[in-house]
């Protein structure tokens, strides 16, 4: 664990997480179930169909009560029961460690481990198979599934060791390697600000297409909604350490603002458009609220 | 347009250093972003409008360069050459004559209420104003030529002091008028004076009114001939107001009350009255005769006169003659010479050291040196100057009457029936004079060198009919006197602003005394002639003596206060109208617009 795990994930986050999680199985109670079902018949304890039987068949699995009534062979058929793969997308990119001068606020990846640290501590009380992902400029570095509330240790061991930093943001590198390493579907969180020049339609288009069920988490940055510096700048980029020469004023910085408005519009509307849940998290916002608010719309606890 | 600062011109080359400034990078604030991808965004709908952007970067460019190139013109003072023809060229004539000290009835002097009234004027000096400044006192003077600029005509006005000199009004205005032709343009002259002349051109407010004045308008004095040590004063008393007048005339010598006397003049009246008996001082005392009226009138200068009454002196004469009837008579009866006769045989060279003059009458002992011989030497017919030109029958042409010998001698029609020619010595320092000449030839030559003193008469005083003409005792009167130093007569009672020469070895004072001095004399000015502007004694020192000259104004036209009302006519009103601002000061204000505009600009980011 590093050196800024003990102000990350605190005892203080950890008592969080544990009301989160009581909190949530009291809100969801009756409509929302622990347990992930599947379509699939196996071997559980709970009766699904019948079917006739056929040579092969296991014996024990007869129906003999349906046999004496209706003298016809049948065998019963259960549910079978399955874990829900849920796999964390976070970006580690340069962009996310950005931090606007002067300001004491978290970082955005701070503010993504954080939530994902939670959303992990519920997954994991779930049952379900929790993955977790550092991307950046590619598929970095991954947890390894991970099940029941026992691997939280590890899980909160791995997001304290989030990638070195200096990479930029290439998304649909990292989504593509994921599709392509991970073949078995079930639901992707990703995390970022979504600052990628290349854009963000095509990664989240092709998490859709290999029917991932997709949540976005874009977590930005106060600083970056309404940024307020004014006069003759030189912007330097965290990600390439490229300057841009720019004389802000009131003006230029409204353009900004409806700018950055329009980004934030088109990625919810694209998310809505396409089914894939949406929250923004900024990172002045409590992560408990953000986390309840995540669950609210769904996401993990079907 | 005309510039009349054109060297700010040379401030247009910094006009490189603008661009360059404007070229050089801004030292930009570096700030972390987490992307580009925004700015990129907005930055890239701004060059869109690249070209309203470099617009705008030429625009400031323009700006900067104008406002500076404004700034340049304005210092370079530019002017119409409309406003530098049209504009009011302006003559100010300030009189600033004796008359000009009467006071008005606000206890005001007429000088000052004329000095408010210019410095008014020059205050609204500018470009399309100029304004030159004559004073006239004694003669006209341009005091300030023709100025656009304020202060030198203000420090002019407040140097200016009141004199006591008469002069000419006529001189002044042809003087402005010369100079209004100089220019090109509207030229107008201004007259402060107390009284003016009825022209319609001549602008003139109104600064005086008619007073009346008693003043004394003559005032002299002169050795009575029977008695040299008494002398008799002549003063003339003057009414000039338009009441009868009652004064009292007080005479005193060198402090000391002599005699006081009441007069009563009708108005206009002229009086004239001889003091005489006036005992001559000794040679120690200053001789100032002062005579003072006790009047209350508008003009004091004018209620008090000088005079010097020069002290009385025995010359002690020698006279070396084989024999001289005229001469010897002469000489007995001049009181103020002491003579003694001897031979031509008796003569010794020690003996000029006790008289203060030795006159050789036709003689000249032999072996005789002038140039070694100490002592003041009048020789008559024989001289050490003789040439041997004959003269028959010659007619004395010239006489120099400013000459100390030949000051008030009239020659006319004497007859002499031979002379011979004079020539001055060449050698030995000698400064010499030929005040009496027939045609090209000297008939007396005087020299003088130190304290030593010659004249030389190049004819027998019995081969002429000079003896017996008036002019003979004042010849040779006036040439003993000279020769003895006594020059009482040389420097005669001046007028104010009359321009007296002086000799090498005359120096005098720039300042008058009118009372005894109670510590050293004001030091002398080294100047050849001495122009006295205030009444009063004037200390001359020559070889280590002093003699004082009395200056006064005695002139009717500067005691006559009555300003006929019909002479003085309201100012122009366009003379002190506020003119337009002059271009430079428009420039500064439209440099100052055009600041505040790109200011705005600047602020509302239109420019970079």
């Amino acid at each position: 664990m590093s050196a800024e795990a003990p102000s990350l994930f605190d005892s203080a986050f950890l008592a969080k997480i544990e009301q989160l999680h009581l909190l949530a199985r009291r809100l969801f109670r009756g409509e929302r179930r622990a347990e992930r079902r599947s379509r699939a018949h196996g071997s559980s304890l709970e009766f699904a169909d019948h079917r006739e039987y056929t040579p092969g068949d296991e014996l024990r699995s007869i129906d003999w009560s349906a046999f004496g009534r209706l003298d016809r062979l049948f065998v019963k058929l259960f549910e079978h029961e399955q874990d829900l793969p849920v796999s964390f997308l976070v970006d580690a990119s340069s962009s996310m460690r950005w931090q606007p001068q002067g300001a004491r606020r978290i970082t955005k990846l701070d503010q993504s481990r954080k939530l994902t640290a939670a959303l992990a501590y519920i997954a994991l009380a779930n049952l379900d198979a929790l993955n977790i992902h550092f991307l950046a400029d590619g598929l970095l570095s991954e947890l390894g599934v991970a099940r029941g509330k026992a691997h939280f240790h590890s899980v909160l061991e791995f997001l304290s060791s989030p990638p070195a930093p200096g990479r930029r943001t290439d998304l649909l590198a990292g989504i593509r390697t994921f599709t392509q390493r991970v073949k078995r579907r079930g639901l992707v969180i990703v995390i970022s600000d979504f600052f990628d020049p290349s854009g963000f339609e095509e990664p989240l288009a092709m998490l859709r297409h290999c029917q991932f069920e997709t949540h976005v988490l874009h977590v930005l940055d106060a600083a970056e909604l309404t940024p307020v510096e004014t006069g003759d700048l030189r912007l330097v980029e965290c990600e390439t350490g490229a300057g841009l020469d720019v004389t802000s004023t009131e003006a230029l910085l409204r353009r900004y603002r409806a700018e950055i408005a329009t980004f934030n519009d088109s990625l919810q509307s694209f998310c809505v458009q396409r089914g894939i849940g949406h929250a923004r998290v900024t990172t002045d916002m409590a992560f408990e609220n953000v986390v309840l608010r995540v669950l609210r719309g769904g996401v993990m606890l079907k | 347009m005309t510039f009349l600062q054109p060297w700010a011109a040379w401030f247009l080359a910094g006009l490189p250093v603008i661009v360059a400034l404007y070229f050089l990078r801004l030292k930009r604030r570096s700030l972390s972003v987490s992307t580009h991808l925004f700015w990129q965004r907005v930055l890239g709908e701004n060059s869109r409008r690249a070209f309203f952007q470099r617009l705008r970067q030429w625009l400031s460019l323009l700006l900067h360069v104008l406002i500076f190139s404004i700034l340049v013109a304005a210092l370079a003072r530019p002017l119409l050459r409309q406003a530098v023809h049209s504009g009011a060229s302006t003559v100010i004539v300030l009189d600033v004559r004796a008359r000009m000290q009467a006071v008005e009835p606000d206890g005001r002097q007429r000088l000052d209420k004329a000095l408010d009234h210019a410095r008014a004027l020059v205050r609204q000096a500018g470009e399309s104003r100029q304004f030159a400044l004559i004073t006239l006192d004694a003669a006209p003077a341009v005091a300030v030529p023709f100025s656009t600029d304020q202060k030198p005509l203000l420090d002019a006005l407040d140097a200016i002091r009141p004199t006591d000199t008469a002069g000419e009004l006529p001189a002044a205005l042809r003087l402005a008028d010369s100079l209004l032709k100089s220019r090109g343009g509207d030229g107008q002259i201004v007259l402060l004076s107390d009284r003016t002349p009825d022209d319609p051109a001549l602008i003139a407010p109104a600064i005086a009114t008619p007073r009346d004045n008693l003043a004394i308008t003559r005032f002299a004095t002169r050795p009575l001939p029977a008695d040299p040590a008494t002398s008799a004063a002549l003063i003339e008393l003057q009414n000039f107001g338009t009441t009868p007048a009652r004064t009292e005339l007080e005479l005193t010598l060198d402090g000391r009350t002599l005699d006081v006397k009441p007069f009563a003049l009708q108005p206009g009246e002229r009086r004239l009255e001889i003091l005489p008996g006036l005992t001559r001082p000794t040679r120690a005392a200053q001789g100032w005769l002062t005579a003072r009226i006790t009047a209350d009138d508008a003009l004091a200068s004018d209620n008090i006169a000088y005079a010097t009454l020069p002290p009385a002196r025995l010359n002690r004469v020698l006279l070396i003659t084989a024999g001289n009837s005229f001469l010897e008579k002469l000489l007995a009866v001049d009181p103020s010479v002491k003579f003694q006769l001897i031979a031509p045989e008796a003569w010794q060279p020690a003996l000029a050291e006790k008289f203060e003059a030795v006159i050789f009458d036709s003689t000249l002992p032999a072996g005789f040196d002038f140039a070694q011989a100490e002592g003041n030497f009048l020789f008559l017919k024989r001289t050490p100057f003789s040439t041997t030109r004959q003269l028959d029958h010659p007619l004395v042409t010239g006489i120099d009457p400013a000459h100390p010998a030949t000051r008030g001698v009239s020659l006319q029609n004497v007859s002499i029936v031979r002379a011979t020619a004079l020539t001055p010595p060449a050698s030995g320092g000698w400064l010499s004079a030929s005040p009496l000449r027939s045609f090209d030839d000297a008939l007396l030559i005087t020299g003088t060198r130190g304290t030593r003193r010659f004249a030389a008469l190049g004819f027998d005083l019995l081969e002429s009919d000079l003896p017996l003409r008036v002019a003979f005792p004042l010849l040779i009167s006036n040439t003993l006197h000279w020769l003895a130093g006594d020059t009482a007569s040389a420097l005669p009672a001046a007028q104010a602003g009359e321009i007296i020469p002086l000799t090498g070895s005359q120096r005098a004072a720039s300042e008058p005394l009118t009372s005894a001095p109670s510590g050293p004399l004001p030091a002398p000015a080294d100047a050849r002639f001495l122009q006295p502007m205030k009444n009063g004694f004037y200390a001359v020192s020559e070889n280590g003596g002093t003699r004082w000259i009395a200056v006064n104004t005695f002139s009717a036209a500067e005691s006559d206060l009555r300003v006929p009302a019909t002479s003085v006519r309201a100012s122009a009103p366009s003379i002190f109208a506020t003119g337009p601002l002059p271009p430079w000061q428009w420039l500064t204000l439209v440099a100052f617009a055009l600041f505040t505009f790109e200011w705005w600009l600047f602020h509302r980011r239109k420019t970079e």
